[in-house]
């Protein structure tokens, strides 16, 4: 009967993950034009790598009913942080103290119109969670009034 | 077949079992809406619950003419519905999760979750009538 915390479990593990999008995304958009970073050269975009995992799979419970194993019902983690490879945007700006000798500057490979619109995407299915939370909350407690 | 555990609650404990796994499910979806190459998961424990209490399409079910024969009840009892990764084409990430539907089905089984509370309550109404109904 460990089934209403399961699906708190992967709610919760489905808010964290979008909202570590979310941060990221924040983080590119923050440094948009970012020449110079501790690495040297400019920002890098970065984006988060989503994977299925199986929730709390080493929990005693788990292992108690690895029987009836929860593999169809699966939370999910971010992986990953990676840096996009893609090139940099080069601007002509000879005045600028970054620009190379040709009087290009590197800006970042980061497209504000992108980040928006993952931004809203992270953001409406972060939403989906906190509904899958009400939802679950709405039945649980009318469960609670069985039989009175 | 006792007054308290009849067949009846039996029947609409393994429903309310059943629709909460499928919430998981559900729940599963939506978390990796955005998880490369995952594929949604679907549960229709609807579809094998009317199957084993034997209400196929053609509306036939097994006659009893014992009482050691296996009831409906039974056969519910040990109901475990597959669930079926779905064959909906993916998107280019290799998800093929659709959120509207999930939010649907999410309502639905909230729905149906409620149903059953309200068929046990109603049940438990009528033993406890059945028990007091002398004493007026």
């Amino acid at each position: 009967m460990s089934g209403h915390f399961t699906i708190f479990d992967i709610a919760a593990s489905g808010l964290s993950a979008e909202l570590k999008r979310i941060q990221v995304i924040s983080t590119n958009i923050a440094n948009v034009n970012s020449t110079r970073t501790p690495e040297g050269g400019p920002y890098r975009r970065k984006d988060v790598i989503f994977e299925a995992t199986n929730i709390d799979k080493d929990s005693f419970e788990n292992i108690l009913n690895s029987a009836v194993s929860e593999e169809d019902a699966v939370g999910v983690e971010v992986k990953e942080i990676y840096n996009d490879p893609s090139p940099f945007i080069k601007k002509y700006d000879p005045q600028h103290p970054d620009a190379d000798q040709n009087g290009y500057v590197s800006y970042p490979n980061v497209n504000v119109v992108t980040e928006m619109v993952n931004l809203m995407n992270a953001s409406r299915s972060y939403g989906a969670n906190v509904t899958v939370i009400q939802s679950l909350k709405n039945m649980i407690s009318k469960a609670f009034d069985i039989g009175r | 077949m006792s007054l308290i555990k009849s067949e009846s609650l039996t029947i609409l404990e393994k429903f309310l079992d059943l629709s909460l796994k499928k919430h998981s499910v559900i729940a599963s979806n939506i978390a990796n809406a955005n998880t490369p190459n995952y594929k949604a998961r679907e549960m229709d424990f609807e579809e094998a619950f009317k199957q084993a209490l034997g209400e196929g399409e053609d509306g036939v079910s097994l006659k009893t003419t014992n009482p050691k024969h296996l009831s409906d009840a039974n056969s519910v009892e040990n109901l475990s519905p597959a669930v079926e990764i779905s064959s909906a084409p993916a998107r280019p990430d290799g998800n093929n999760v659709n959120m509207e539907k999930e939010m649907v089905k999410l309502t639905e089984n909230n729905i149906t979750y409620n149903l059953g509370v309200q068929l046990i309550s109603k049940r438990l109404k009528e033993i406890r009538l059945a028990i007091t109904s002398d004493r007026r």
